[in-house]
């Protein structure tokens, strides 16, 4: 009676949030996925559910659409990556070096962007990239370039867009959790023995896991369906799904073909983080076992336990 | 009860007989900002000593600990570990090990990886870190808890692996700062038996940072007293609870009852002092100044009044000077008259009786002036002070029992006597407070 009095507590508590995630999230993934089985009928039709197939999917698979989804991969790889060698020595120096008086304002500094529209932006990334552009004419004056700046409207300057666009997204749960490790662990670690270099790779990087974890994760997802870096400055060579989905939804007008390419997309992004950890699993399992202290007596078997216990002084864990 | 104490703390020692460890401080000032937290510190610290930096927070007790342990720079002086100047050696160079306050355990590793962390930097084989750390662990009652991780374990037990993470790396000096402050009480006093015995046997040089007095007295060999930067007195436990050096330490170990007076004259009986209480006797030959004083390698300058009757049931038994630490110099510089001096008083050495119902003893009381008898008693007890007043309320502490006497000007005294020879008072009687002179401690305020 108490029982299920708390399990429809908790229920009844929880429903405003069921019912939002139920009616949009759910339910237009469904959507996605149930269009993703129809075909495009005519010309001024978006789609049709008459005839169920899987024909949209074979048609994604075809190699100029598949091209396009493994470039998307490449960059969202890639941008992770880079996102993280930038995140990582900032957040450290952040949160380990920066005055504490000091790292709220710079905080707020990394979060600046994000008081312009995410599309203002990426075209300003356009300025900057333009060979007519004064970093074009920075590097040639300075002799690094021989000609204009050629990377506007490449994957190129997609890869430095979406960089730019999603840092933040990096910096602040890595800032997180390396200010939770605490000064007082890396002292604990240096007056065990460690310099700043092995405290760094033995406590706090290990420490700051789960934020890289997130980090890593808040950059790729939003990454992988990304549609305005790749609009803005990838032109027509830098295209990335997000493009593509949108314009079969808007200018092709077909929804079926559109929702496969979503579905697709969902799984591609599941698929690689699902592999990420995985082999982040398996490296930290092999790492600890490879590190494991074994504290069996090896040498001495006879004494083994047999002095726990029994003096006047107990172990405490004992009497719990 | 049969099981022999297990010799593994003597392994955890290793070969150390010739290892030392003896620190000595010299001038050691940190300055932060414009704030001076350690003011010209110089101490010497011996090989296997168990030594307390004991005083209030903000004393710059844990400051000093930090210098020592390489976390913070000193602004000037030196640090000298055995002779070797260690100042500017970080903190991962110097062979010495911290037990934070908070354990610092990481919670990424489990206990035993805890325990091996200092050995893997050192580059120990192996095999031998393995062993090591099971000896460690055994030495603090954990093996069993090896797999852990630190979250599932309680405070005492987190504790334990603090310690067996330091000592496992054999250190010249263990720094221990403020370690039971989180434990419950009996925890607490069951860990610092334990800490006391593990410390001599394998005679590693401890400095242990408290702001619990009685941990000090209960642990150290010696205990520096700090306040405001800089150490107000250093000696046994014995010694600065007996002798304090100044108003701060007689304050600030144990209880004292303080009586702001006046020096009226000094002769052959003793100090005579003026109160708000009525003349005061104190057997007083010298008295110090109310100053900070340096710890330092040479004798103090000025001491503690030396007396010989400190005992809780005053059995007048002559005080033997405790062997460490220095000897308090009796001077005999006397005091003019008109010194503004605090007469401290300790509740212990204050006998509570009930007052006497003669009409000189209610005339005393209701003409609101104690008075240090001048009448027939003297020639039975010589110099000793009475005061007369109510007993304001009964404090039974087990063991003892403590009585709050309010004098006629509103003054309280706090006496403590042991149970069994408490006088059986009551909220509202009259009762005598009797001193002798010699419980009387004099400082220039």
């Amino acid at each position: 009676m108490r029982l299920s009095r708390r399990i429809f507590g908790t229920a009844a508590l929880s429903f405003p949030t069921w019912a939002y995630v139920l009616f949009f999230f759910i339910l237009p993934v469904a959507l996605v996925v149930w269009y993703s089985f129809g075909y495009k009928p005519d010309a001024f039709t978006t789609h049709a559910m008459d005839q169920l197939s899987f024909d949209r999917y074979a048609e994604v698979m075809q190699p100029t659409f598949l091209s396009t989804f493994l470039a998307t991969l490449r960059i969202s790889v890639v941008g992770t990556v880079l996102c993280l060698l930038i995140g990582v020595p900032f957040a450290y120096w952040l949160a380990v070096k920066v005055r504490p008086e000091r790292r709220m304002l710079l905080l707020a500094l990394v979060l600046v962007p994000f008081w312009t529209n995410f599309l203002v932006r990426t075209l300003g990334w356009q300025i900057i990239l333009a060979p007519e552009g004064f970093l074009s004419g920075m590097l040639q004056s300075i002799g690094l370039l021989g000609g204009p700046l050629d990377i506007l409207y490449t994957r190129t300057a997609v890869q430095i867009g979406v960089v730019y666009n999603y840092l933040p997204l990096m910096i602040l749960p890595l800032f997180v959790a390396m200010d939770r490790a605490g000064a007082t662990l890396r002292e604990a670690s240096r007056d065990l023995g460690a310099g700043r270099w092995r405290t760094l790779f033995q406590v706090t990087l290990p420490m700051a896991m789960p934020g890289i974890a997130s980090g890593c994760l808040l950059v790729f997802i939003p990454l992988m369906g990304d549609y305005v870096t790749a609009s803005v400055l990838g032109g027509a060579q830098g295209s990335m799904v997000g493009q593509l989905v949108a314009s079969q939804f808007n200018t092709a007008q077909n929804w079926a073909l559109g929702s496969a390419m979503a579905v697709v997309l969902i799984i591609f992004t599941l698929a690689a983080v699902a592999l990420a950890a995985g082999l982040g699993l398996l490296a930290r399992w092999a790492f600890q076992r490879y590190h494991r202290i074994d504290v069996t007596a090896d040498d001495a078997p006879d004494s083994a336990g047999a002095d726990v216990g029994g003096t006047a002084i107990t172990t405490e864990g004992a009497s719990r | 009860m049969t099981t022999p104490p297990p010799a593994t703390a003597d392994e955890v020692a290793g070969a150390r007989a010739d290892a030392a460890g003896s620190l000595r401080l010299d001038r050691v000032t940190k300055r932060f900002g414009g704030a001076t937290a350690v003011d010209a510190i110089s101490l010497d610290i011996r090989a296997g000593e168990f030594l307390s930096l004991l005083g209030p927070s903000g004393c710059g007790k844990t400051t000093l600990l930090r210098m020592i342990a390489g976390f913070e720079q000193p602004s000037e002086g030196a640090i000298l570990l055995d002779g070797t100047d260690i100042t500017d050696t970080p903190a991962h160079r110097r062979p010495i090990n911290t037990v934070f306050q908070s354990y610092a355990l990481f919670p990424h590793m489990n206990v035993a990886s805890n325990v091996a962390y200092g050995l893997k930097q050192s580059r120990v084989p192996r095999r031998e870190i393995n062993n090591r750390v099971r000896e460690a662990l055994e030495m603090v009652r954990m093996l069993d808890f090896a797999e852990r991780k630190p979250v599932m374990l309680s405070g005492g037990q987190q504790q334990r692996i603090a310690l067996a993470r330091a000592l496992v790396n054999r250190p010249q000096v263990l720094l221990l700062d403020e370690p039971m402050s989180a434990l419950d009480r009996k925890l607490r006093e069951e860990m610092q038996i334990e800490l006391k015995l593990l410390q001599r046997r394998l005679g590693t040089t401890f400095v242990f940072v408290t702001h619990d007095q009685e941990e000090a007295l209960t642990l150290s060999d010696r205990i520096a007293v700090m306040n405001g930067g800089t150490i107000q007195q250093i000696g046994g436990a014995e010694e600065i609870y007996a002798r304090p050096a100044n108003e701060f330490v007689a304050g600030f170990i144990g209880k004292q009852n303080f009586v702001p007076a006046t020096v009226a004259a000094q002769d052959a009986s003793g100090l005579h002092l003026d109160s708000a209480l009525g003349p005061l006797l104190a057997a007083a030959r010298h008295a110090q100044d109310a100053g900070p004083r340096q710890g330092g390698t040479g004798p103090h300058p000025a001491s503690a009044v030396p007396y010989a009757d400190r005992s809780r049931h005053q059995d007048a038994q002559a005080h033997t000077p405790h062997a460490e630490g220095h000897q308090p110099q009796t001077q005999t510089s006397p005091l003019a008259p008109g010194t503004r001096v605090k007469a401290a008083i300790r509740p212990e050495d204050i006998n509570v009786v009930a007052a006497a119902p003669s009409s000189h003893d209610a005339a005393a009381a209701t003409l609101g002036r104690a008075q240090t008898r001048s009448d027939g008693d003297v020639a039975r007890s010589p110099g000793t002070n009475r005061l007369i007043g109510r007993v304001g309320a009964v404090f039974f502490l087990g063991d003892a029992v403590s009585h709050a006497v309010i004098l006629p000007d509103g003054t309280e005294i706090i006496a403590r006597s042991p149970r069994a020879r408490a006088a059986q008072l009551s909220t509202g009687d009259a009762a005598e407070c009797r001193f002798p002179a010699e419980a009387i401690q004099v400082f220039v305020s």
